[in-house]
């Protein structure tokens, strides 16, 4: 076990929780590395299952009424309003890697409402991101009513479960500290100098 | 438009969870309409409805249960959330056997003698938790890790965790409550933060 820089709690080693060692393994081959958020939840393996595993995949992954882009542009985006640099680092760094997000729409996602790079579906997605991701809440009546003009009610559970997903992961990093992965560290020196709006 | 921004829908629409709502029955005394939105991805409900829950709030650990619905539901009013606040307010009784005396003292946690310095620990960081951006402090974490062990702590930032999941799913939704909530809420819910001064 070892301490890593800020991070509040040791990390486990990979041997040390062997119920997942599959799931580490993919991770290495999928992201070229195994994520510190598993490595202190593999304290408590079926946590790790269900959220690491089973959450992630039904969220993120399963094919559904809206596109995995969308689905991770959201999940970055929230993560920003929320002032998560972990999780804003890892779906940056893997939307880009996996080729979920494009690098032009990374660069522009807080000019969600103006760029071009959008369309309105996107831009109102994007909106509950932002508003969902706040405390106190911050999506207005209107704001999921222009949602719902875009989205039929399995699409909008689908985005909203990206929001919540990232509620639960924002705020394990964010209390953890946890330490970004040398890949994700890269990105965030590179891109996430600022994780919020800034003002023109 | 004001209310629930997405309809529930009715038991009868989400088949084979048959054992999932008798369980809330029993155990809850009611169906929360959080699950009867969720129930259009019946996958999700299973995992985050049931799984999710059962590990963090019910299975037993290092953590009382009762510790864990005290830290659900500061962290709750910390978000501003309404909808969290009521049932984690209302099953630290309930369930777990938090007194009303306590329950109502919440924000005087730092103070009042209803509380040991191990859940006064434990209830700083939720406070902090439940804000974004997180306001744990490196003191908080220092002060939390003089009560609990690396699995306590795995725990309680679990729970925290899952109320982050469910407070954006129930804020964004607006999700109605159901009888015995809105009742808890009406009647201690006045204000969600602390008292001011």
């Amino acid at each position: 076990m070892e301490f890593r820089g800020e991070q509040r709690v040791p990390l486990l080693a990979a041997e040390d929780v062997p119920e997942h060692a599959d799931l580490f393994i993919s991770s290495q081959e999928m992201y070229g590395f195994v994520p510190n958020s598993f490595l202190i939840m593999g304290r408590d393996p079926e946590l790790l299952d269900i959220a690491g595993r089973q959450m992630a995949r039904i969220i993120m992954q399963k094919p559904g009424k809206t596109s995995i882009e969308l689905r991770w542009l959201v999940a970055h985006l929230s993560s920003r309003a929320a002032g998560c640099r972990y999780c804003s680092a890892h779906s940056g760094h893997l939307g880009e890697k996996l080729g979920y997000i494009s690098e032009a729409k990374l660069d522009s996602i807080w000019e969600f409402e103006s760029s071009p790079l959008f369309d309105d579906g996107e831009r109102a997605a994007m909106r509950v991101g932002v508003g969902g991701a706040m405390t106190p809440c911050a999506v207005t009546d209107k704001d999921m009513a222009e949602l719902r003009r875009h989205f039929d009610d399995d699409a909008v559970v689908e985005l909203v479960a990206v929001i919540a997903l990232f509620g639960f992961f924002n705020r394990w990093n964010d209390i953890f500290k946890t330490e970004l992965e040398a890949p994700p560290s890269v990105f965030a020196g590179e891109k996430l100098q600022t994780l919020g709006r800034t003002e023109p | 438009m004001s209310g629930q921004r997405l309809e529930s829908l009715d038991i009868s629409e989400i088949p084979d969870h048959e054992g999932l709502f008798d369980l809330c029955n029993d155990l809850y005394g009611l169906i929360p309409n959080s699950f009867l939105i969720m129930g259009r991805d019946p996958e999700l409900l299973d995992v985050a409805g049931q799984q999710l829950q059962s590990t963090v709030m019910q299975k037993p650990g290092k953590t009382s249960i009762a510790l864990r619905w005290m830290i659900g539901h500061i962290s709750s009013r910390a978000a501003g959330s309404r909808y969290g606040s009521a049932h984690s307010g209302y099953f630290s009784d309930h369930l777990a056997g938090v007194t009303e005396k306590k329950l109502d003292a919440i924000w005087e946690f730092e103070t009042s003698p209803l509380f040991d310095d191990a859940e006064r620990a434990a209830l700083r960081v939720a406070v902090g938790g439940g804000q974004a951006p997180t306001a744990v402090t490196d003191v908080d974490m220092a002060e939390l890790r003089e009560h609990y062990d690396d699995d306590a702590i795995v725990e309680i930032i679990a729970v925290i965790g899952l109320f982050g999941f469910f407070n954006r799913w129930n804020d964004i939704f607006q999700t109605e409550m159901e009888g015995p909530t809105r009742d808890f809420a009406d009647r201690k819910l006045d204000r969600l933060g602390p008292p001011e001064g």
